[in-house]
């Protein structure tokens, strides 16, 4: 992964699977004016916003892109992409042709349900380039994401939004939460693996997002205050093996692994379980998870327990 | 699935109790054995841990436990914390309290204090796969062993080769072995609380780990209410810093001041004794035997406690133990002078004697000073040397004096300190061994194992004429015992260990109370009172 962090802009390459192939993929984080939801309690974009960069869309992507080469652009907005308040039409069109221009084999970009409309679905369809759409669904459990991450959307705006993707030819890709605030260890690989399941039908890939800290966030407080630990990088493998089994594309980035305010075992492992799911990620080759380490044993009983103790028993 | 808890005794917050659970019964405090059991998947215990409430309460309500029988203390994290959301949630409700995931064989005495009734072993079955090998008052790592000291099954065993297992063989022997030393501790708080011997081991063992002795000074800053008892048959054993706040201690110091009515402007104040009452100690009786403390008051100061010598029959006076050692350490001496200025203040006493020395001597200095007033000391060397003696006597015989019976004072005192009324009649028998007798009728008697007074009939209807510790019970002969579901209603200033007088249309009569009045009224099974003496009425 190459960093290149220009004025606080930030973007990489990294590998894409794309129709079974991987190919380089620049990440760009587009700094807008953030996501106008804003309540969600593990998120901790908007806080970051002093940090802002001054420049407008167009130099941002302009930077970004200068002087690399590569096949599938990601843009993550910290918010929607399709929310015109946050990202106006001009720049979308703007980028549109510039990508044509470049002869840019996919565009991914995210955005909340609420934005998934006919417009703009129309214009990114008639693109050469293919598309994916990301939806943090988070959880398919409507009592989970409302009071859990407090998302503010239902299921059923995910599934009205991810058929209209589909009917327009864009690819749908879920966002899946590994352990939302309030679940122990155990109901949070339930609750990832039935919302892999009830999402299966409207999506043509799960991203398992594992939780950490951001800063000046609710779920920060909750850590601070030992009442949350971050799931532990076998609940991912567990919930990748399953999802996987049943022959679904999942893939998982974890990020800030093995770090206290990330997903993490037992420290000794994490940097290799890490490497194994990122491995796996683009493989989607089950084998590539059969890592092990002596403390899968601790890990077994806190998901037996952390249903009953409902706050972390270790850390 | 229901759960039904029927009290069998108090200790404090602490009880000893059958919980019926599925029509299975369970002895509480108990624990819940997660390598056996199977009924924890009945319970609800919710999303949120009780330690959310004070942080997110809107949320909390939402997301927490509905459980039906249990109150779910999921509470964490700081030992200020903890002891504040289990004494909340136990103050909140007399159902059975439920710490999951909270129990050590170290914190169990500790948490059962606290009002827990249930716990579980799933700490130390983590501990135990994380390699820890504990034991009831201190944790090591299984590694750093060169013998086992302990001989439950699992060691017994094992041996020693017990560290050399690998793998999930090791984290399970370690994990029986961890439940088996908690299984011996629940066994043995349940002990404790039969003989009322709970605060005592607690003070004690709370001094084994830093936050276990914080938890117990935060949870001496609480006002526990009513299941605090105000006489027990047990000693109290003050050894600690952790034994001057203790809520007995608490209580009978603000009470004692509160009623304390001498009859004399004259004090003398005198040092305790081993042996109790003091009155019956070999100094005392000396000291009695050479000087004549008619027509004043007298005051015994130790540490921690300072009675009037017409309390010194009540429980705490009657029924402690502390190390004796002469030697006073400077909050001590603060400690005491100021309960010492309390009494001297509420007298109104214009002549103090401190017949003191040492440390005692200390006290009375700083007392006075406190108060007010100014002492004359009496003691030179010895208290019961001739020249002491010379001195107090020369004292006395300058200071005023009152008249008044001094068994008749302990039962005034006494029954003021426990009904808030005043008791009247003639003394009778060898000391401590009084009773109280009016128009011939017996009133009165000093109950020397509970350190108060025992009532009888015609102060039974005294009390229901003034509604003091009454209870109303449902229309059956009482016999031996009157159960929660007999109580109709109670005086809820009533603890556990108190006399109170029951009635109902047919029959009035005195017991000691099982459980507080407002447990009475509030639960529907469980031991209430014992009945001591009944009557029909006429």
């Amino acid at each position: 992964m190459v960093l290149k962090n220009v004025k606080k802009l930030r973007v990489w390459t990294e590998r894409e699977r794309f129709h079974g192939k991987v190919l380089k993929c620049l990440t760009v984080i587009l700094q807008t004016k953030g996501c106008y939801w804003n309540r969600c309690l593990m998120c901790g974009f908007s806080k970051e916003l002093n940090s802002k960069t001054r420049f407008t869309l167009r130099e941002q992507i302009e930077m970004a892109v200068k002087g690399e080469e590569f096949d599938v652009l990601k843009i993550f907005t910290s918010g929607s992409f399709f929310d015109s308040r946050e990202v106006p039409d001009e720049f979308r069109s703007y980028l549109y042709t510039l990508l044509q221009s470049m002869d840019v084999k996919k565009l991914i970009v995210e955005s909340r349900p609420e934005f998934i409309r006919d417009g703009v679905m129309n214009e990114l369809a008639s693109m050469p380039f293919e598309a994916e759409v990301g939806i943090g669904l988070e959880t398919s459990n409507d009592f989970i994401r409302q009071n859990c991450i407090n998302k503010g959307f239902t299921f059923r705006d995910f599934t009205e939004a991810a058929k209209k993707l589909r009917d327009y030819g864009i690819r749908v890709k879920t966002y899946l939460l590994l352990k939302p605030p309030f679940l122990s260890e155990k109901e949070a690989i339930e609750d990832a693996v039935h919302s892999s399941m009830d999402v299966m039908d409207y999506t043509d890939i799960v991203s398992l997002n594992l939780m950490y800290i951001p800063s000046n966030t609710y779920v920060e407080k909750l850590w601070c205050r030992k009442l949350y630990r971050p799931p532990w990088l076998w609940s991912a493998i567990e919930v990748l093996r399953r999802v996987r089994s049943g022959e679904m594309e999942i893939v998982c980035d974890p990020v800030a692994a093995g770090s206290e305010r990330g997903p993490h075992n037992c420290r000794k492992c994490d940097k290799y379980v890490a490497e194994a799911i990122k491995k796996f990620s683009l493989s989607q080759n089950l084998a590539d998870l059969n890592v092990s380490c002596d403390c899968i044993r601790i890990w077994q009983k806190i998901v037996e327990f952390e249903s009953y103790s409902r706050v972390p028993l270790v850390q | 699935m229901k759960a039904e808890i029927a009290l069998e005794k108090r200790d404090g917050l602490a009880r000893l109790a059958e919980i019926e659970i599925d029509g299975k019964s369970y002895r509480t405090p108990m624990m819940i054995d997660f390598l056996r059991d199977k009924f924890p998947n009945s319970i609800d215990f919710g999303y949120a841990p009780y330690a959310l409430k004070n942080i997110d309460e809107l949320r909390y309500n939402i997301l927490k436990s509905k459980d039906e029988n249990f109150l779910i203390g999921t509470v964490c994290c700081t030992p200020r914390d903890v002891v504040n959301q289990l004494l909340e949630l136990r103050l909140s409700s007399f159902k059975p309290l439920y710490a999951p995931a909270l129990a050590t064989p170290l914190n169990t005495p500790l948490l059962v204090y606290l009002g827990v009734d249930v716990v579980d072993n799933i700490l130390p079955i983590i501990r135990g796969y994380q390699g820890i090998y504990m034991l009831p008052d201190s944790e090591f790592n299984i590694d750093t062993l060169k013998e086992l000291p302990c001989s439950c099954s699992v060691c017994s065993e094992y041996g020693i080769k017990l560290k050399k297992l690998e793998g999930e063989e090791k984290g399970l022997a370690l994990a029986r072995h961890n439940t088996a030393v908690m299984e011996s501790q629940v066994r043995l708080v349940r002990e404790l609380i039969r003989h009322e011997e709970l605060r005592n081991y607690v003070e004690a063992r709370v001094k084994t780990k830093p936050d276990l002795t914080a938890m117990l000074r935060f949870a001496d800053k609480h006002d526990l209410g009513t299941a605090i008892p105000r006489f027990r048959r047990s000693m109290m054993k003050p050894t600690t810093q952790e034994s001057f706040s203790r809520p007995e201690l608490t209580y009978f110091f603000k009470k004692s001041a509160e009623i304390y009515r001498p009859k004399s402007r004259t004090a003398v104040i005198l040092p305790c004794s081993a042996k109790k009452p003091y009155m019956l100690s070999r100094t005392h009786r000396m000291l009695r035997r050479r000087v004549s403390f008619k027509g004043v008051c007298e005051i015994i100061a130790s540490s921690p406690l300072v009675s009037p010598r017409e309390l010194e029959l009540c429980y705490p006076v009657m029924n402690y133990d502390v190390p004796v050692t002469g030697q006073w350490g400077k909050e001590e001496v603060e400690y005491v002078a100021e309960r010492l200025a309390a009494l001297l203040i509420k007298g109104e006493f214009e002549a103090v004697i401190a017949h003191v020395k040492g440390g005692y001597a200390k006290v009375v200095e700083r007392a006075v000073e406190i108060a007010g007033l100014e002492a004359v000391f009496t003691c030179e060397d010895d208290i019961l040397s001739s020249s002491s003696i010379e001195r107090l006597k020369r004292a006395l015989d300058d200071s005023p004096k009152e008249g008044f019976d001094l068994y008749l004072e302990i039962f005034v005192h006494m029954s003021r300190y426990q009904f808030g009324v005043d008791i009247n009649g003639r003394p009778r028998g060898r000391y401590p061994n009084l009773e109280l007798c009016s128009e011939g009728e017996r009133v009165a008697r000093i109950d020397m194992r509970y350190g108060m007074l025992d009532i009888y009939l015609p102060f039974a209807r005294k009390l229901l004429e003034e509604r003091r510790y009454w209870i109303e019970i449902a229309d059956f002969e009482p016999k031996g015992t009157i159960f929660a579901a007999g109580v109709i209603d109670a005086d809820e200033n009533i603890r556990p260990n108190d006399v109170v007088v029951f009635y109902n249309s047919e029959f009035y009569g005195v017991g000691i109370a099982g459980m507080s009045g407002k447990e009475m009224i509030e639960v529907k099974k469980g031991f209430a009172v014992d009945v001591r003496r009944k009557e029909r009425i006429d």
